[in-house]
C-alpha cells in the first residue's frame, strides 16, 4: 500500500463522519506523513508504525475519555443510537376472532336465560309498584267517599274506616318506593349490559 | 497493561507535555512513542476526543518558509483535567508503592 491508498482507505472508513470533523482528521495523518518523510522514514515505515486503517478508524468511533467516566456520554452524530420500539398494536387475527365468537356463542345462551330473568323481575317490581300506587288511591278514594268501589272485594275493611285510610296511604307510599327501586335497578342493568358489550367488543378485537 | 489504565496514562502524558508549551500533531506523537511501546495512530484519535471534551484546541501558523502548521494547545479546562489525572495517578502510585514496600519484610 501507498501513502495515498492508505490514506483513501482511512477517509473511507470515516465516512460516517460529519464532513468538516473528517477534513479535519486527514488533515492531521497527511501533515504526520509530511513531518515523518521529512525526518527520513520511508512511507512504509510510517504506515507500519501508524498501524492499519481499521484500528485507526474504530477509535474514532469511540466516545468516553478516562477522565470524563462519571459524565453522562456525549451523543456523537456518526454512532447511531437504536430507536426505541413503540410497542404495535396487534388486533386479533380472524382465526382468533371466529374462535372467541364461537365461545361467546355458546357461554351467551348459556348466561341469556338468567339475564332475560333479571329483566322478569325488574318488570315485576315495576308492575307491583303501579298496581299498589293504583289501589291505594283507590282505596283512599273510597275512604274518604265512603261507597265501596265494586271490583274490590274487602268488605271486613269498610268496617274501619280509619284503617282503610291509612293502609290505601300506606299501599301509595310502598308502591312508590316500589317504583324508584325500579328505576335504579333497570338504571344499574342498562349501565351492566353496555359495559360487558364493550368488554366483550374489545375481547373479539384483540385490543 | 489494561487498555483504559494505558489510555488514561496516555492522556496525563498529553495534557503534561501540553501544559508547558504547544505542540504540533507529530511532535506529540514522537515524544510518547519513541519512550512507550504505542502504535502512532493511537494518539491522533484521543487528541480528537481530547479537543471534542474541551481540553485542548488548536491554531495555525503561518511562517514565512513553509506551509501553515496545525498546532496543539491546552486549555484551562484541559489544566483542571491534568490535575484531576495527576491526582488519581499520585493515589494509585502511593498505595503501589506502600505495597511494594511491604513485601520486602518478608526476605
Amino acid at each position: 500500500m501507498n501513502r495515498y491508498e492508505y490514506l483513501e482507505k482511512i477517509d473511507q472508513l470515516l465516512i460516517t463522519l460529519p464532513y468538516d470533523e473528517r477534513r479535519e482528521i486527514m488533515y492531521d495523518y497527511e501533515e504526520h506523513f509530511k513531518e515523518a518523510l521529512k525526518d527520513g522514514k520511508t512511507e512504509e515505515e510510517i504506515i507500519i508504525a501508524l498501524g492499519s486503517p481499521e484500528k485507526i478508524a474504530s477509535q474514532y468511533a469511540t466516545k468516553l475519555t478516562v477522565v470524563d467516566k462519571a459524565k453522562p456520554e456525549q451523543p456523537n452524530n456518526h454512532v447511531k443510537k437504536p430507536i426505541p420500539k413503540r410497542p404495535v398494536k396487534k388486533g386479533n387475527g380472524p382465526v382468533e376472532i371466529i374462535l372467541l365468537l364461537f365461545v361467546a356463542i355458546i357461554v351467551g345462551s348459556i348466561l341469556l336465560g338468567p339475564y332475560l330473568g333479571l329483566w322478569g323481575i325488574v318488570i315485576a317490581f315495576f308492575v307491583c309498584g303501579i298496581v299498589f300506587v293504583f289501589l291505594g288511591f283507590t282505596l283512599l278514594l273510597s275512604s274518604i267517599v265512603s261507597v265501596p268501589i265494586s271490583f274490590i272485594s274487602l268488605p271486613f275493611l269498610f268496617e274501619y274506616p280509619v284503617l282503610l285510610f291509612a293502609g290505601s296511604i300506606a299501599l301509595i307510599c310502598i308502591g312508590g318506593l316500589i317504583l324508584i327501586a325500579t328505576y335504579y335497578i333497570v338504571k344499574a342493568l342498562c349501565y351492566m349490559t353496555y359495559y360487558l358489550i364493550q368488554w366483550f367488543i374489545k375481547l373479539v378485537r384483540g385490543y | 497493561m489494561n487498555i483504559q489504565f494505558k489510555k488514561g496514562v496516555i492522556e496525563l502524558c498529553l495534557l503534561s507535555l501540553l501544559s508547558k508549551k504547544d505542540y504540533l500533531g507529530y511532535e506529540l506523537v514522537r515524544e510518547l512513542c519513541d519512550n512507550f511501546k504505542l502504535l502512532e495512530g493511537s494518539i491522533y484519535p484521543l487528541l480528537r476526543r481530547l479537543i471534542n471534551e474541551g481540553y485542548l484546541d488548536t491554531f495555525m501558523t503561518e511562517p514565512e518558509d513553509g506551509s501553515p502548521k496545525k498546532y496543539y494547545r491546552i486549555t484551562s479546562k484541559g489544566i483542571e483535567a491534568r490535575k484531576t489525572l495527576l491526582d488519581q495517578w499520585n493515589n494509585l502510585t502511593t498505595r503501589i508503592n506502600n505495597l511494594i514496600k511491604e513485601d520486602c519484610y518478608n526476605e
